[in-house]
């Protein structure tokens, strides 16, 4: 495999940052490599692609190690940018793999959605009972089209199935771990205790919101897990925090607070619009985000996005949902 | 002490205290200690002879912190 030269960062005594390309926006992916005295550990992969493994084997090269050094390989959650490689890096490296046993199910799913035509019928159902014309956008138009089976090659036999609290032991650090549901249902974030280092994935983005949406086969309740996740890390004591997208920064509990209070104000515009009439997810999403004309999967990614907090809404009491014409409608007194 | 204020403009499709909330929600997202809201201003947008939003300018006050250390 032909090496490219790879943005390494040494962000504390022995983690490394490593910067890795993405086909989409964000278009950098951070995954985290720590020298744990005599092996190493990898926290998430990046894609299959040949750029982002040619970048991930320079960035080793930089520090003088092959990717048979690596021991460990621990997932955050199951989405392209952090998992992946994780089937190639586990031929080519025999490290132990790790993920959440939520997130095993999810790749399942994903390497199905990866290969289809289209929606399946129970999905198609679920979007048009919640106003999602899909028909009018087309069944290709709602793949991504970074969604790319080649991009995507997970290995679907880790050798450890995480749980929140477990300790991982990796040459001599200790990765806790502390399972985040919220922007995927086994989203875990990383605590390295004696260092006060937390690596979060996508659970905490120092300049974006993760998105949080509520799909066929979804949890009952996203949102309120993300915003308890976000309540949960607050507990740690953190002196530096390691995204996926985005730079290292301090405070985790300010960000915390900020992106549950972004929450709070975007379900007060969306409850405003439901106490003057009742309307689905597809059409408070429309006002919310806008009509303007933007590529189908985003289309999509907002009206779930909504539904995550309107669904949110009514489960704590502050909305209630009915059936109208096929379809549901949500309404605020 | 030193105190600051911003004006936004919140705009709710109910009523005119709906609109100074969501103001007041939106500015929290990444402002602390906002204690004061002052009505500046409220227009109503119309169409087909209809109130269809309120749209009301607030003042919002907050303390502004020292932060010597981080």
């Amino acid at each position: 495999m032909a090496t490219i030269g790879a943005k390494v960062s040494e962000i504390a005594r022995g983690i490394h940052q490593i910067f890795l390309p993405l086909p989409m926006r964000p278009s950098i992916v951070n995954v985290y490599l720590v020298d744990c005295s005599g092996d190493w550990a990898l926290i998430d992969t990046g894609t299959n692609g040949q750029e982002s493994l040619s970048a991930l084997e320079g960035a080793l090269g930089q520090l003088g190690i092959t990717f048979d050094r690596l021991g460990a390989i621990i997932m955050t959650h199951h989405h392209i940018d952090h998992c992946g490689a994780s089937a190639e890096l586990q031929r080519l490296s025999g490290a132990r793999l790790y993920i959440h046993a939520l997130e095993l199910d999810r790749i399942t799913r994903t390497i199905a959605f990866a290969g289809s035509a289209g929606p399946t019928a129970q999905a198609r159902e679920f979007f048009l009972r919640h106003g999602f014309p899909v028909d009018r956008y087309g069944a290709q138009a709602l793949r991504p089209t970074w969604l790319d089976p080649r991009l995507y090659q997970p290995s679907v036999r880790p050798d450890h199935l995480m749980a929140d609290g477990d300790i991982i032991p990796v040459g001599k650090r200790r990765f806790e771990v502390i399972w985040t549901p919220g922007h995927a249902p086994g989203h875990c974030v990383l605590y390295l205790s004696e260092e006060k280092v937390m690596i979060v994935g996508d659970h905490l983005l120092p300049k974006i919101t993760p998105h949080v949406g509520l799909y066929p086969g979804s949890v009952a309740n996203p949102l309120g897990d993300f915003i308890a996740s976000l309540e949960k890390v607050q507990q740690f004591d953190v002196a530096l925090v390691a995204p996926a997208h985005g730079g290292v920064f301090h405070d985790h509990r300010h960000r915390a607070r900020q992106l549950i209070e972004h929450h709070r104000y975007r379900e007060a515009e969306m409850l405003d619009l439901i106490r003057k009439r009742p309307m689905n997810a597809y059409e408070v999403a429309q006002q919310i985000f806008g009509s303007q004309e933007r590529p189908t999967f985003h289309i999509l990614a907002a009206t779930f996005e909504t539904l995550a907090h309107l669904e949110y809404a009514r489960l704590e009491g502050r909305a209630r949902a009915y059936e109208r014409a096929g379809q549901v409608v949500y309404q605020c007194s | 002490m030193v105190e600051k204020t911003i004006e936004l403009i919140g705009v709710s499709a109910n009523s005119i205290e709906d609109a100074v909330q969501l103001a007041i929600s939106r500015a929290a997202v990444t402002l602390n200690g906002i204690h004061t809201a002052q009505i500046a201003n409220v227009a109503a947008t119309v169409e087909n002879s209809r109130v269809v939003n309120w749209r009301v300018t607030v003042r919002l006050t907050f303390i502004v912190k020292e932060q010597l250390h981080e």
